[in-house]
């Protein structure tokens, strides 16, 4: 093989490999302090427990993309639960992360879902949650509690309710897994098992090769005519041969059109599934990001 | 009759020819060198030259070499060759003369070997290249030849009308609005050109005679015959009329893209009305060098041409189409595998 064949070769490698991993830069792109996502201030648990605990919210990550994070603290130190859940999202989750939070002293527990996991996490489905980890959290079975939650979380990644109200959310944006075309959807907005994800991949993978490959052999081709005719003089236009005799630049007329911004009505106006949602009632963080979470007493 | 001038060494006797490298007249028997007015001094005078009938070939001529007596032909325009026996370079004066003598001249810069190395760099990496053209192609043939060109001096000037729109765009809590303002924009002025070129000869395809310039005009020198020594040339058989409209349409290309930079600050510029008036003052006939091969692939000719001062160079070459093929479905098949890989190990 010369040496120009090779050099053409590692070129077209390197740049597939470019490309694959640009397609996948998200997965990659956040570094996940684990630490953070199992965090008991508490001491509730043994150690192989929160190993346990964090391999799971690993595994929750890895397949469905969501962050879920366990936080125990043995006080709120006089800070509200739903502020201190605001407050460790800031500091601590990304945006699209749901956060488990109790308090000992004060007997709080607090549910919370941020950002883009807010459509998977709205009120209806915090409260199924709590209702079925908070009698666990009563019984002082922490690690069954969170266990659950983590279980849960998953459950909730395949099968997202409709929230049309939620703040900043349209019907646009809500992914249904039993419809067929999901047009306009990106896995941007949603959350899709790996799985899904594979066959597109592949698919994009292949069509990048056909591109690249035609692009490249006719770039090969193009090298072999170099006869090409010169259209213009500029080479030979004398020092300061250029004078411009006369310039007007006259305004004619204007011409304004305006175009209505799509209002959010809270009508459900494209994709009626059948799934039925309590709506998300949201706020917003100290650091500006979007919140909605369910709180109560164990 | 025609009259061939040789220049002779004063040292040996052996026919002199043009040095690129040393720029000077050179023997290649002794080796001595010899400045251009100096081999012109020393020159016996011009040898008439006989011209043999051809018969029916009108086009082509035959003379016989003065220092061989080999058969050396060629067409009506050909002003100077090399004997293909003897090698010694043969130029017709009589061609040069009166209204057919070049005014100027740019000696070649670049010497064959130089030409050849050129000429084997382009076909390295060539991929899609058949093998066997290089092969087959004869390099040591690449013949350096005076090209015959035209040398306008001109002026290009005129008016442009444009229409321009300048769109912009912004938005409040209901609405999002596109304002378009139209103008109507007037550009006059002139250009002044020296030395545009257009090739003179019939033979040579204006498209590479163009891909290979510019030639850099302070190596032009006043016309002298030595500078043929060793080289081919050829008188022109484009007139400087039929050349005009070439001429004419470069300048206009030039003279919108120069009006078309003054046209700034729009989002789209639409040329309505153009009048252009073109002016020639002087036009001069100038021989400049280029080294040239010509091969034959298949049935069809592929020229490589090099300027013989700058080096800049215009070729084509053949495509082998099984190479084509084979190379997409490699780099498909190969980039496809990697990146599936890749994607199931994720």
């Amino acid at each position: 093989m010369t040496k120009n064949i090779r050099k053409s070769l590692m070129f077209a490698i390197a740049l597939t490999i470019l490309i694959t991993c640009l397609g996948t830069w998200q997965t990659f792109a956040a570094e996940m302090d684990m630490s953070a996502r199992m965090a008991d201030g508490a001491d509730l648990l043994t150690d192989e427990e929160e190993a346990s605990l964090t391999s799971q919210i690993s595994q929750a990550y890895a397949t469905y993309g969501i962050d879920a994070a366990i936080v125990t603290v043995s006080s709120l130190d006089g800070a509200g639960v739903q502020q201190y859940a605001d407050n460790y999202r800031d500091y601590y989750l990304s945006d699209n992360s749901v956060l488990l939070l109790i308090s000992m002293e004060e007997r709080d527990w607090n549910i919370t879902s941020f950002d883009r996991a807010i459509p998977y996490f709205n009120d209806s489905r915090r409260s199924g949650m709590a209702n079925e980890i908070v009698p666990y959290l009563s019984n002082g079975d922490y690690y069954g509690a969170f266990s659950l939650f983590v279980s849960l979380v998953e459950d909730a990644m395949l099968t997202p309710d409709r929230d049309p109200d939620s703040e900043g959310y349209a019907n646009e944006d809500f992914y249904d897994p039993e419809m067929e075309n999901n047009e306009g959807y990106t896995s941007d907005d949603f959350y899709i098992p790996r799985e899904d994800n594979t066959v597109r991949s592949v698919a994009i993978v292949w069509i990048v090769s056909l591109v690249v490959s035609l692009s490249a052999a006719f770039v090969m081709v193009r090298q072999l005519n170099q006869a090409r005719p010169r259209d213009t003089a500029h080479n030979f236009v004398m020092p300061g041969g250029f004078i411009l005799t006369h310039k007007r630049d006259i305004f004619s007329h204007s011409h304004t059109t305006h175009v209505p911004i799509p209002q959010d009505d809270g009508h459900n106006s494209g994709h009626n599934s059948g799934h039925n949602s309590g709506g998300s009632t949201t706020h917003h963080t100290g650091g500006g990001h979007t919140s909605s979470g369910t709180s109560g007493k164990f | 009759m025609s009259e061939v001038l040789e220049y002779k060494c004063p040292a040996c006797g052996g026919t002199l020819a043009f040095d690129a490298d040393s720029q000077k007249m050179k023997c290649p028997y002794c080796d001595s060198e010899f400045e251009v007015t100096e081999a012109k001094a020393a020159q016996p005078g011009s040898i008439a030259l006989e011209q043999k009938p051809t018969g029916e070939m009108s086009d082509v001529v035959s003379y016989s070499c003065p220092s061989c007596g080999g058969e050396i032909i060629g067409d009506a325009n050909f002003v100077a060759t090399r004997c293909p026996f003897c090698g010694n370079t043969a130029i017709i004066s009589t061609r040069l003369a009166g209204v057919l003598r070049p005014d100027l001249v740019i000696p070649f810069a670049i010497n064959k070997d130089a030409a050849k190395e050129a000429l084997k760099n382009f076909y390295r990496g060539k991929i899609l290249m058949p093998g066997e053209f290089a092969s087959e192609n004869k390099i040591e043939d690449i013949t350096g030849i005076y090209v015959p060109y035209w040398l306008f001096d001109c002026e290009a000037g005129g008016s442009v009308e444009y229409n321009a729109t300048r769109v912009t765009m912004w938005q409040d809590r209901k609405f999002r609005y596109t304002k378009t303002d139209y103008y109507r924009v007037y550009r006059d002025g002139k250009v002044s050109f020296e030395r545009v070129p257009v090739d003179g000869s019939k033979k040579m395809p204006d498209d590479y005679m163009e891909a290979i310039e510019p030639f850099d005009y302070s190596g032009m020198m006043a016309f002298d015959t030595p500078y043929l020594a060793g080289y081919a040339a050829d008188k022109y058989d484009v007139s400087a009329d039929e050349s005009i409209p070439r001429v004419h349409e470069r300048l206009k290309n030039t003279l919108l893209d120069l009006f078309g930079q003054t046209v700034n600050g729009y989002s789209g510029v639409t040329p309505t009305r153009t009048n252009l008036h073109f002016s020639h003052h002087t036009v001069k006939y100038a021989l400049l060098p280029v080294w040239i091969l010509n091969s034959v692939y298949r049935g069809t000719t592929y020229m490589y041409a090099m300027n013989g001062q700058t080096g800049r160079f215009a070729g084509r070459l053949p495509v082998s189409w099984g190479r084509f093929w084979a190379w997409f479905l490699g780099m498909f098949a190969g980039l496809g595998a990697i990146g599936t890989l890749i994607v199931m190990l994720l």
